[in-house]
């Protein structure tokens, strides 16, 4: 398995099956440390793929008696209560709330980081001197690298102020459209400022993934925009926006997928409310991850089931929007 | 006691019949243009490129057989190869690029080192001991890449158009240099070269591969 | 070419951008209590929060590595059939909110959970809420990240020296040590970085499946988590030490990391 002289084969080997040869099997003997070494790499394989499988298999065994229970109610209902303890009411759990508050907090965040995203990789790539550009790419990296809970903590002890104000500027001149409308004039932990928060964090994902599709716009049709007069920016314009597209497209969903999956920096500053609102920037909302991590330490063992059906459904969601955004990366990494 | 090859050699999509025999203690010489397979069957002699079809002995000891799935890693072959792109291990300086193959064959380290200097002695190179593979001249590279294949005191020697990275006067003195450690070494030697008088002036026996043809 | 007033724009905004993502580093340093400082850091309640992060991402990083390195260069050089999807399923953990992988390792592994019950019935090992839960939670969000970068290091090494080795006589495990290993100890040394840096960080997957008790389980991210609401002042100090060690760590390996490439 570990031999080396057929790296390269496969692939080309795909292509000519009329000459009829595939690479033979060898069976090799090996001594006792190679076999030590190989149960460990495998080792290393199963273990990774053992907790995985737990994860899914689990999930799903302990999820489904909740989808059983409740059906298709799970997804639409937003009503989420345990049982009463006389008896009196039964326990009830739905995720629509929260399926529909990750969505809103997601796109805010996508909506808010994509521009500053495309903004930050061209001008790394193509404006900035090496100098700036080794620079702003360190602080990049090392911000990608912050734990979520700071990220937490500085969204609730100090955006959230500023934002709260941001809020009632929108809301005053704009309140008339229903996105920025509030039932309430209570403007603290809505969407809004937990999609804020988030835009920051997925800043330097999307920031990475734009940067590695803008630096393979092809050189000669750049060089050939600037033969025919065309400005920098006519060139970015005419060439490498549109060549890296589906690049861009791949990132934005790679961000989605960590802002739906964040926990503790939604929970600090998003009111984890079960009703569904599309007003962002009302004290209401949902996450269904800050769910999880919420209700987890005091769940009865059938609001922990719950809780479990709702963590397989973020791991579905989450799945989806990766496969997703590595199949239009790759896709647009091939060379044209 | 030869070395006895023919078969279908094959490394990607490329794949050429051969038969190639060979004496020990003789230098046979495989000549070719680009493109015909030199170093497809040096690779396959090594164990980097199993056999198609065919037979590979040496010393009638089956090395690739794939009718009988037999198949010596590469490893296990008692050969030694001297690359075209000399392969030097870039992180180990000029010694420990020498003694690597004595080490992973278990000779501990006080015997590794003294037979190391012996061969480097024997290659002109002894000056070289402490330097990295990235500070030396393009022949000194060629001695140090000998030197590591000589001193596994291999069955089977393999050398990859030695004379590529050479400047003229070194070519000079490995042209020399070379039919005298084969001579010392008793091992089969194949040398793979397009220059044919190269070819004449150090083997003895010639093996010459016309250009691919294709399927 | 010439300069537009799209260069100086893209220039604004890009500078912008970063120095305000950058924004909760730098508020961090103005909002601390410099002067409480010393107090608050040698409080009982940060050591021992911590020393519970130092010991746990310590040891979740060697054990990352350990499998993370030889899984890296089976994942470089194997010719296996499914490859691709064993690939894609120890990355998995990448992409998982931490918080369902650690709700997933508490209902396995957990004391009443399919494997957890024979750990607990026949050797009477009960590993949720205990350090080893953590470090199980650590490996297990950070190892794909060493991975990855380890394995893009391994596929751009050159395969030609790996086969010279072996034409020298040496067996897989020591083309691996004394070849693959050293060819890629740049990339190593930074996935071993990355892997700690994000284990220091962990809080979903960790705070799920270990919890949060002060002294035992309670790592800096939880207790900068729990403070916020109580005691704000000792949780921006234990921010600052987050923010400190890990910037540190990654801002030096990072230099390392370009140096070592521009050689």
């Amino acid at each position: 398995m570990l031999d080396s002289w057929t790296s390269d084969a496969p692939a080309k080997l795909f292509g000519v099956s009329d000459i009829g040869v595939t690479p033979r099997q060898l069976k090799v003997s090996r001594g006792t440390s190679d076999k030590v070494f190989r149960g460990f790499i495998l080792a290393g394989a199963l273990f990774s793929l053992i907790v995985l499988a737990l994860i899914s298999g689990f999930l799903m065994y302990r999820g489904f008696g909740i989808f059983k229970d409740f059906g298709f109610s799970f997804f639409t209902s937003s009503k989420w209560e345990a049982a009463a303890d006389d008896g009196s009411a039964p326990a009830h759990f739905g995720v629509a709330a929260m399926l529909v508050g990750s969505f809103v907090v997601s796109v805010i965040a996508v909506a808010i980081a994509v521009p500053f995203a495309m903004a930050v990789s061209l001008f790394l790539e193509y404006y900035a001197p090496y100098s700036l550009r080794y620079v702003l790419t360190t602080i990049l990296d090392l911000v990608a690298s912050i734990p979520s809970v700071i990220w937490g903590i500085w969204g609730y002890t100090i955006l959230m102020p500023h934002a709260v104000g941001w809020s009632k500027t929108l809301n005053h001149w704009l309140g008339w459209f229903p996105l920025f409308d509030v039932p309430a004039p209570i403007f603290e932990r809505s969407p809004f400022i937990a999609g804020m928060l988030l835009a920051m964090m997925i800043l330097p994902i999307v920031t990475s993934v734009a940067r590695e599709v803008y630096s393979q716009a092809p050189r000669d049709q750049i060089d050939a925009a600037y033969g025919l007069g065309s400005s920098k920016w006519g060139a970015m314009r005419t060439v490498v926006l549109p060549f890296g597209k589906s690049g861009l497209i791949g990132g934005t969903m790679l961000g989605l997928g960590r802002a739906l999956g964040e926990t503790v920096a939604v929970y600090l500053v998003l009111n984890l409310v079960f009703k569904v609102n599309f007003h962002i920037l009302a004290s209401v909302g949902g996450n269904v991850a800050s769910l999880i991590a919420s209700r987890f330490g005091e769940a009865s063992p059938y609001e922990l089931k719950a809780l479990m059906a709702a963590g397989l459904v973020l791991f579905f969601m989450t799945l989806i929007v990766n496969f997703i955004a590595t199949t239009i990366v790759n896709r647009s990494k091939v060379p044209s | 006691m030869t070395l006895e090859l023919h078969g279908t050699v094959q490394r990607g999509e490329f794949h050429r019949e051969v038969r190639i025999s060979a004496q020990p203690g003789e230098v046979t010489a495989i000549l070719g243009v680009n493109g015909s397979g030199k170093s497809t069957v040096l690779h396959t002699i090594a164990g980097l490129s199993p056999l198609q079809t065919g037979l590979l002995t040496v010393d009638d000891v089956t090395w690739d057989a794939p009718a009988e799935s037999r198949w010596i890693t590469p490893e296990q072959r008692h050969c030694a190869v001297v690359f075209q792109d000399l392969r030097l291990f870039p992180h180990l300086d000029v010694l420990r690029n020498i003694t690597f193959g004595l080490r992973a064959s278990g000779i501990r380290r006080v015997a590794a080192i003294a037979r190391a200097h012996e061969a480097l002695a024997e290659v002109g190179a002894s000056a070289l001991v402490n330097r990295k593979p990235a500070n030396l001249s393009g022949g000194e590279r060629q001695r140090v890449a000998l030197a590591r294949a000589l001193v596994m005191k291999p069955r089977v020697l393999l050398l990859d158009e030695p004379f590529a990275s050479v400047d003229e006067d070194s070519h000079k003195a490995f042209r020399e240099l070379l039919p005298r450690i084969v001579e010392g070494l008793n091992a089969i030697t194949l040398m793979v070269t397009h220059d044919e008088t190269d070819a004449s002036a150090i083997a003895s026996r010639q093996v010459r591969l016309s250009p691919q043809e294709l399927p | 070419m010439r300069k537009d007033s799209a260069s100086l724009g893209l220039r604004a905004v890009a500078v912008a951008a970063v120095l305000f993502v950058a924004l909760p580093l730098i508020s961090l340093f103005f909002r601390a209590p410099w002067s409480e400082l010393g107090s608050i850091a040698s409080q009982r309640a940060t050591r021992d929060a911590l020393f519970v992060s130092l010991e746990t991402s310590v040891i979740a990083a060697v054990i990352a590595t350990l499998f993370g390195v030889p899984l890296a260069w089976f994942f470089a050089r194997a010719q296996v059939k499914g490859l691709g999807a064993i690939r894609t399923i120890c990355i998995v953990p990448m992409v998982l909110p931490p918080v369902v992988g650690g709700i997933a390792l508490l209902t396995s592994l957990g004391r009443r959970g399919v494997f957890g019950r024979f750990l607990y019935d026949w050797w009477g090992i009960s590993l949720p809420f205990t350090r080893t839960a953590i470090v199980i939670a650590q490996v297990f969000v950070a190892m794909p990240f060493l991975v990855i970068a380890v394995e893009s290091a391994f596929r751009q090494l050159d395969t030609g020296l790996e086969d010279a080795a072996r034409t020298l006589g040496a067996s897989p495990l020591r083309v691996f040590f004394g070849v693959a290993v050293p060819g890629a100890r740049g990339a190593i040394a930074a996935g071993i970085a990355l892997a700690w840096a994000r284990s220091l960080g962990e809080f979903g997957a960790s705070i799920t499946f270990a919890g949060s008790f002060p002294g035992r389980t309670q790592t800096l991210p939880m207790a900068v988590y729990e403070l916020v609401a109580t005691d704000y002042r000792s949780s921006i100090v234990m921010s600052l030490i987050l923010v400190v060690i890990s910037v540190v760590v990654l801002g030096s390996m990072r230099d390392r990391w370009i140096t070592g490439a521009a050689k």
